[in-house]
């Protein structure tokens, strides 16, 4: 089971780069309330995302195909759905695997710093 | 024009800051994430810059040429947006809820103003916007002439069909000048029973006007529109602007957006011509048959973005539904059309979630997000419940219900008894004016006779008095009578007369005095019927008390008694528990919002979209019923009740909070499944049109994911109404 955050998704939301660091920054000192509230505005967005990108990748092979740079196959449609899944999944999962090393390295500093510190 | 830049024309301001998206990650990533970023940014979806022109393209249509609105048509359609965002502010304040896209468009125009008219997207959300306050007008509009055509009609025929009278004629045209009989509402496609108005108001008016002749017969049924399966909403709002429907204002507003429209759509090179042929509704097997093939190709040809996506919402809703019902057609029309404008609102998704954060507050100028207090009140109402107070709080509640009902019952029984004294003091009373009857009447027969008698007598001594009265007359008018001799008889005659009125005055007496006792003896006699009704209505009293107690140990408030004894006798009471399970796990899910959203995204689909799996039937009787499969892994993903060591009471849990039918429900509402008419209630007809769609390309993993959350949002809703 793959599971991802609000604060991944936050991270790659289309969204102006102020409002995303303000939120990012606050996120964890939020309350459960709050960040219901945030949680369920991302989720909308990133399946709203999902549609438009879907929506713009078909109209791009519509073009490419009307000049003749491509062609029309079977489930066509569908194909590019799998493309834009498959894409987004890359992403986001490489977020969750940079976001554990990032934690495991917040670890191993405190486990240097501590015998200095004694 | 390069493809890139055709590319460009199509796709600028979808989405203006989206190349985030593609730079993915901030500076601080890791290598991954620059890679991820690079991989990303070298698509066009990044393609960000602001262009000065649109193109047709952008539209949708096959033309590469500019789109020139012009700066005339432009005002128009600001001061068209600004008047309906206006009126529905207005109406927002009413407290009447706004769909989801009134409330978005609202949202984002307030964030966008006049700047929703840079993109080809913006435009078009604009024209559907509009659009779609003519529908609702013209139904307003719709509903007035009915009404006021039943009005008039009405002396004549109460029903369906109104022959017209001499005089009708002038009044009809009177009324339907008042919308507005110049204007042409084109430029709105022939997809709704309420079409050909829309297109043509003024030639639907000249129709009508035309057809009035005295002698005629009117149908009714031509200003009828059924909109009784239209969402609550638009019917509320359909009401709120009705009674302005016809004023000058409202005259002119619509005249203006016509002629808006139609320079809009001259604008995109298409002619009104072109509009009238486009008639899609046809093809779903609707309107009018015989329609030149031309006209069908025609409305192929019409090939904007909006009529695309408008005419697959409407091959998808019009699925399994019954289009000969004018109300279905109604709703499914207006459902395409909310489907459509949620297309081009998503279209502006960056500023409609900016608008969503602003609205909860969370830009850095303000403090920290003021979303709905969901979580905190859900665990503040367990905790009560939890907490030995909160026992002790819902203990002394029940304590407090007890005595009241207690106290209530002492009550009833006390005025039982006091009720019973009265009907047998009624009774020892009817008893003794039965007794009277025969002796009563009769008195009532002796006093009838007497008044009989007197009032012959007074009759017999006025009719004295009048002869002799003439009499004197006669004598005293007589030419041949002297003076002398008439001044004798006028004497006479009123001594005569005085002496009459006085014995007709003392037999008068005489008859009210015996009318008085007449009365008072028939009093005496309807007595007993007087008591016995009496009696009857007490002892109904007597009957809803005693139902109120209880006849039996456990019917009306002795069953509460006993209840509430055995409850409070037992510390927390069952039902107590039953809430904390409830509101426990619907915490729960809230918390693991993340994780009930995102792993069926892209790992847990296996188990949920395996269509077999979803209708199948489970063979245990674990639960008592033989429930679908995909229910019970759709309930344990959200709730997690096989993990847990009472399986059967969690699971019960789960059920309560989410039914079979009301997952029906959602899902068939949030993937378009089109079932209707108690179906969409019916889980395993809604997994087997699932089952279908996934297996024709239709639902896509994704889309299938995006059921949790509108399952979320019942959960949440389901919670907070638990007390």
């Amino acid at each position: 089971m793959q599971k991802f955050t609000t604060k991944q998704l936050l991270k790659i939301l289309p969204i102006s780069e102020k409002l995303r660091k303000e939120i990012l920054s606050k996120f964890d000192s939020l309350s459960e309330d709050q960040k219901l509230g945030i949680k369920k505005i991302c989720w909308l967005m990133f399946f709203e995302f999902y549609n438009n990108k879907v929506a713009y990748e078909f109209k791009k092979r519509l073009l490419a195909i009307k000049n003749k740079k491509g062609e029309l196959k079977n489930k066509f449609y569908q194909e590019i759905e799998k493309e834009v899944y498959k894409e987004l999944r890359e992403i986001l999962l490489q977020e969750a695997e940079k976001e554990t090393v990032v934690k495991v390295r917040e670890e191993l500093k405190k486990h240097f710093r501590r015998p200095k510190a004694s | 024009m390069t493809t890139t830049e055709e590319l460009r024309a199509t796709t600028a301001d979808i989405n203006p800051d989206a190349p985030h998206v593609l730079s993915g990650v901030s500076r601080e990533v890791d290598r991954r994430g620059q890679e991820a970023e690079e991989t990303l940014t070298r698509k066009p979806f990044s393609l960000t810059e602001t262009k000065e022109k649109i193109s047709l393209a952008e539209f949708g249509l096959h033309e590469y040429k500019d789109f020139d609105p012009g700066d005339e048509l432009r005002e128009s359609f600001e001061g068209n947006l600004r008047v309906i965002a206006s009126q529905i502010e207005q109406y927002q304040r009413t407290g009447k809820p706004l769909t989801q896209e009134q409330k978005d468009f609202l949202m984002l125009y307030k964030r966008l103003g006049n700047r929703l008219l840079d993109s080809a997207e913006g435009w078009s959300l604009a024209n559907l916007i509009m659009e779609q306050e003519l529908f609702l007008r013209l139904a307003a509009i719709q509903k007035d002439i009915e009404l006021e055509i039943r009005k008039r009609a009405s002396p004549y025929t109460p029903k369906d069909e109104w022959v017209i009278q001499e005089g009708d004629v002038f009044w009809f045209e009177k009324l339907l000048d008042r919308y507005g009989g110049g204007w042409k509402g084109a430029v709105v496609l022939a997809t709704a029973p309420i079409s050909v108005p829309v297109i043509e108001f003024d030639r639907w008016i000249a129709e009508k006007k035309a057809k009035m002749k005295p002698g005629v017969k009117l149908s009714l049924k031509d200003f009828q529109i059924d909109l009784s399966r239209l969402p609550r909403e638009y019917q509320d709002y359909i009401k709120y602007i009705s009674p302005t429907i016809a004023t000058k204002e409202a005259k002119s507003f619509l005249e203006r957006v016509g002629k808006a429209r139609i320079e809009f759509y001259e604008s995109l090179g298409v002619s009104l011509e072109d509009l009238k042929a486009a008639t899609p509704w046809e093809r779903f097997r609707v309107g009018s048959a015989g329609a030149p093939a031309e006209v069908a190709k025609a409305q192929e040809n019409l090939g904007t973005e909006w009529m695309r996506i408008r005419r697959q919402a409407l091959e998808r809703l019009s699925r399994g539904v019954d289009l000969s019902d004018s109300s279905e057609i109604a709703k499914v029309f207006f459902e395409a059309q909310q489907k459509t404008i949620r297309h081009f609102l998503d279209l502006h998704l960056r500023e409609l979630t900016e608008a969503r954060f602003g609205v909860r507050e969370i830009a850095a100028e303000r403090e920290a997000t003021k979303g709905p207090e969901t979580i905190s009140a859900l665990e503040k109402r367990l905790n009560e419940l939890k907490s030995p107070e909160g026992s002790e709080e819902v203990l002394a509640k029940k304590q407090e219900e007890l005595e009241k009902l207690q106290a209530d019952v002492v009550t009833w029984q006390e005025e039982i008894t006091r009720t019973q004294r009265e009907i047998d003091n009624k009774k020892k009373e009817q008893a003794i004016a039965q007794a009277k009857i025969t002796r009563l009447s009769q008195q009532e027969t002796r006093y009838e006779t007497t008044l009989t008698r007197l009032n012959d007598q007074r009759d017999r001594v006025e009719q004295q008095r009048d002869d002799l009265i003439a009499h004197y007359n006669a004598l005293i008018n007589d030419p041949n009578t002297t003076a002398e001799i008439k001044a004798t008889l006028i004497s006479t005659k009123n001594e005569q007369l005085r002496s009459f009125n006085e014995r007709i005055s003392k037999i008068q007496i005489e008859i009210n005095k015996l009318n008085e006792k007449l009365e008072e003896v028939r009093a005496q006699i309807d007595r007993p019927n007087e008591l016995a009704a009496e009696i009857t209505a007490l002892e109904e009293q007597i009957d809803k008390l005693q139902r109120k107690i209880g006849r039996r140990p456990n019917a009306g408030a002795r069953r509460k008694i006993a209840r509430l004894q055995t409850e409070i006798e037992a510390g927390v009471t069952p039902d107590v528990q039953e809430k904390i399970d409830q509101l426990e796990a619907v915490v729960k899910c809230l918390k693991d919002y993340d994780r009930i959203v995102s792993e069926p995204v892209f790992s847990a689909t296996e188990r949920m979209l395996t269509v077999q799996d979803l209708i199948s039937r489970t063979e245990k009787d674990e639960y008592g019923v033989n429930y679908n499969e995909g229910y019970l892994r759709i309930l344990d993903h959200l709730f997690g009740y096989t993990k847990v060591s009472e399986r059967k009471k969690a699971f019960d849990t789960a059920r309560t909070i989410l039914p079979p039918e009301e997952m029906a429900k959602i899902l068939n509402a949030r993937l378009n499944l089109g079932l209707a008419g108690g179906d969409e209630r019916d889980l395993e007809k809604v997994f087997q049109a699932i089952a279908t769609d996934v297996g024709d390309g239709i639902i896509s993993q994704i889309t299938f994911a995006s059921v949790f959350l509108p399952i979320l949002e019942f959960i949440e809703d389901k919670g907070m109404k638990i007390e």
